[in-house]
């Protein structure tokens, strides 16, 4: 049955995170969450960041926490570029939690010259590394 | 000739200095087997970012990005990727030579009219550079022990400030690439204007049935800064591969050398030692025939 599947490829730059088959593939767009299945038109998106599910040709599907990237697809196959992208299972909530309160943080003292842009998107990376783990 | 004690201290000396060496030797190739897989498999994103762009970019008509567009060449910034320490042989003085002589050929009128900057990258690059008076833009110093790709992604960003900024109009790299242990190759690349996306072959692609989202444009500026963040990103692994090839050379040399200057100079302990064993022995031959008569 390689109809019903998808070729997906996640690469970092000091990795390739994931390599093969899937049934399906969604991810948090820059225009809201698209899901992705087999024999999708040619596409291309921003990633915002936020939570990355997909479901292999075998076993459980899994979760991924991302800080945005590019998806791009093209011929019956999915490559996403990331930067930072978390399996679920390598994510240590207390670490996360304590990045929270720490973009919190920076972002309430308002000091003069701070890259506002990245700390939000440190904030919400490490929301959504929560959210990979708890849902 | 030299005494058998100042001879002895000497191979002390050299045993421990054998001993240093070895260990740096080995410290250096395991470091070395890191870094050459973190070349490989920084190779795929890079690849892939490449490859979209250049099926975008040619799509895009009348698509004016600074990063692209060629302005009139009235300052130029260079990057000099060096080594933050020394003891591996020639390469932080081979590559800080290379740098000066394309600043001399190339960019010689630019250096006499302090239009070019400099942004040295490690620490020896940026100890000669501010030694010798040039104009710094940035320095980027101590990153090789741990590097990280937020380090390339501080450096580009600055470049990119100064850049839009029109500090400088023209960005070069120069760096050490990464061939093999025994050879690597000191090239200079233009890093800002982006050259063109163009195939090897000088033909573009067109691939014009994507669906975007957002918009093309917006997917292209996004993905540019990250393209110069993977391109220096590589350029810092293969010049610390190469640097850690350089030092495991270097010191492989060194303990080769060490242990040729121990077997000489036992060779003289023992000529020594002989020596003054065969004079004992005439002395006391000599004294007892003297008692004898």
């Amino acid at each position: 049955m390689t109809e019903g599947l998808i070729d997906l490829e996640i690469v970092t730059p000091g990795k390739v995170i994931f390599k093969g088959k899937v049934r399906s593939f969604t991810a948090p767009g820059s225009e809201g969450s698209f899901q992705i299945l087999p024999r999708h038109a040619p596409f291309i998106s921003t990633i915002i960041p936020g939570v990355v599910k997909l479901i292999p040709e075998e076993g459980n599907p899994r979760k991924f926490a991302t800080a945005g990237g590019t998806v791009e697809v093209h011929s019956n196959k999915i490559i996403m570029l990331a930067e930072e992208i978390y399996p679920a299972e390598e994510i240590n909530i207390n670490e996360a939690e304590s990045e929270i309160l720490e973009a919190e943080k920076i972002l309430n003292s308002k000091e003069p010259g701070l890259d506002i842009a990245g700390i939000i998107t440190k904030l919400k990376t490490a929301k959504a590394k929560l959210k990979a783990v708890n849902s | 000739m030299a005494t058998l004690k100042e001879i002895r201290t000497r191979i002390n000396s050299i045993r421990n200095t054998e001993k240093i060496t070895r260990a740096m030797k080995m410290i250096a190739s395991v470091k070395f087997r890191k870094a050459q897989q973190n070349v490989t498999s920084a190779r795929p994103y890079a690849r892939k970012i490449d490859e979209i762009l250049r099926n975008l970019v040619p799509t895009l008509e009348g698509f004016d990005n600074q990063l692209l567009e060629v302005r009139e060449t009235k300052k130029v910034l260079m990057v000099v990727i060096s080594a933050d320490r020394g003891l591996c042989g020639a390469f932080n003085t081979n590559l800080i030579k290379s740098a000066v002589n394309i600043i001399n050929e190339r960019y010689y009128d630019f250096l006499k009219s302090r239009d070019l900057l400099l942004f040295p990258v490690g620490k020896k690059a940026y100890d000669y550079f501010y030694k010798k008076d040039y104009d710094l833009y940035a320095r980027s110093v101590n990153i090789f022990d741990r590097l990280s790709f937020s380090d390339a992604d501080k450096i580009v960003n600055e470049i990119i400030q100064g850049y839009t900024g029109k500090l400088f109009d023209k960005v070069v790299i120069v760096y050490n690439e990464f061939k093999s242990v025994v050879q690597s190759r000191i090239v200079e690349e233009q890093f800002l204007p982006i050259p063109p996306f163009v195939n090897p072959d000088g033909s573009s692609n067109k691939v014009s049935d994507y669906i975007f989202e957002p918009s093309a444009r917006e997917i292209v500026e996004s993905l540019l800064p990250r393209h110069l963040k993977t391109q220096i990103w590589q350029a810092l692994l293969e010049s610390y591969a190469s640097e850690q090839a350089a030092r495991m050379t270097a010191m492989d040399a060194a303990t080769t050398n060490a242990n040729d200057l121990l077997v000489s100079l036992n060779l003289s302990y023992n000529r020594a030692r002989q020596a003054k064993i065969t004079t004992e022995i005439l002395e006391i031959v000599g004294g007892a025939e003297a008692l004898n008569e």
